[in-house]
């Protein structure tokens, strides 16, 4: 019922527009023809109809309801994602290469575990050096600076703590020689440098000039060990 | 002279062949303009915008057999731009009718009349657009929608709004009942 009185409503309306509406001509209508025409019309060429297909010109813009919810969860895991991965690329460390990775056990320390990355004179990494009592607690050295010699000698070091450093010195060949050093040998005259560079400078000239009164390296074919280019 | 040869020299500038266009369609826009905007100084302006716009666009008009059409979105276009110029100036006003006092007889269609003019003024001038468009110039909705630039989705959700506002305020069982509305539209 509710549709018969929907379609005859309807279908009464157009007529009361009709009679609503009246079928007079205005009396301005004259004077707005006369007005409108009096000006130029647009030149032919300057419609787009002139040059592209009428169907391309005269086609209504196809109407797209904007999903806003979507596109703001699109945006949100698109910020989540480049979050994530500026975050990866953070930690990745980028431009630099690997300087020297790996783990072997100290001369008179335990378990040494290492990772180092370097760019240009820049070194940065880690390195952890166990002390072979389990009741010692282990050193974190937060490794800063590197030498590398011609025949084949690395020295990566850092601070352990403002005033102490510490050493890890490498050579490859096979097997591997390792070494590690933290603060001075105390058999020799101690030595303070607080710049890193020095430190392994100090520790090249012993054991340049000194080579059996200081921590030697060792043959240690058990070291894992994996060097950069 | 046929409306496409008209049209076709009004094209090329015949300002003569213009006029009689417009002539032709000069009361059903005025009456399409007074009956969206409810102002008669208002819907003069629009019926002048759209011949101007008519005369200045007739050389990119390539079908004429869409002249009608045409010039029909081109009077709600310009009722649409005036609603929105002059939104705060609006002063709408009955509509007078178009026709003498009424015959005892013809008191019922008056009467239905007057309630669609009061129907009319409880729509927003976008809303009354739609259905001007639709029930006075039975032009479809998907046309509508065109002419207006609004999606055919809207156009449905307009015309059901206004049906239901113009049902509330007129009498539905009077109007579809009524014997004097069957004609040969019922």
């Amino acid at each position: 019922m509710s549709t018969e009185r929907t379609t005859r409503f309807e279908r009464v309306l157009p007529g009361l527009f009709d009679e609503l509406a009246g079928t007079r001509t205005p009396a301005y209508l004259e004077a707005a023809i006369e007005r409108a025409s009096s000006g130029p019309q647009r030149p032919s060429w300057t419609f787009p109809g002139r040059w592209l297909p009428v169907d391309i010109t005269t086609r209504t813009a196809p109407f797209v309801r904007v999903p806003w919810g979507q596109i703001g969860v699109m945006v949100l895991t698109g910020l989540l994602l480049a979050v994530v991965l500026a975050a990866y690329i953070g930690s990745q460390r980028p431009g630099m290469s690997l300087l020297a990775r790996g783990s072997f056990m100290g001369h008179d320390w335990g378990l040494v575990e290492f990772e180092a990355f370097q760019e240009d004179s820049v070194v940065t990494g880690r390195m952890t050096v166990h002390a072979k009592s389990p009741d010692v607690a282990a050193i974190t050295v937060e490794l800063q600076c590197a030498r590398m010699t011609e025949d084949g000698l690395i020295m990566i070091g850092g601070h352990v703590t403002e005033s102490t450093l510490a050493a890890v010195a490498l050579k490859r060949g096979s097997p591997v020689q390792t070494a590690i050093w933290v603060g001075a040998d105390f058999n020799l005259a101690v030595f303070e440098e607080e710049d890193c560079l020095a430190y392994l400078d100090a520790w090249l000239a012993r054991l340049s000039a000194t080579l059996s009164s200081v921590v030697p390296l060792k043959d240690d074919s058990e070291a894992v060990i994996e060097f950069g280019p | 002279m046929d409306q496409d040869g008209l049209v076709e020299r009004a094209r090329r500038g015949d300002r003569q062949a213009f006029a009689e266009l417009a002539r032709a369609s000069g009361a059903r826009l005025d009456a399409t303009a007074r009956l969206i905007l409810r102002d008669p100084d208002l819907a003069q302006d629009a019926v002048q915008e759209t011949l101007i716009r008519a005369w200045r666009g007739m050389p990119g008009l390539r079908d004429h057999a869409t002249f009608d059409h045409w010039l029909h979105s081109l009077v709600a276009h310009a009722c649409i731009d005036l609603i929105r110029k002059r939104r705060r100036r609006v002063i709408e006003v009955e509509l007078s009718p178009a026709h003498e006092a009424p015959t005892p007889d013809q008191s019922v269609r008056v009467a239905d009349r007057d309630q669609l003019d009061r129907a009319l003024a409880r729509l927003g001038p976008e809303i009354r657009a739609v259905v001007v468009l639709h029930f006075y110039l039975d032009l479809p909705l998907s046309t509508v929608a065109g002419m207006l630039g609004i999606p055919i989705g809207t156009a449905k959700s307009r015309l059901h709004r206004s049906l239901g506002t113009m049902r509330s305020v007129m009498s539905i069982d009077e109007v579809t009942t009524a014997p004097a509305l069957g004609g040969p539209m019922a």
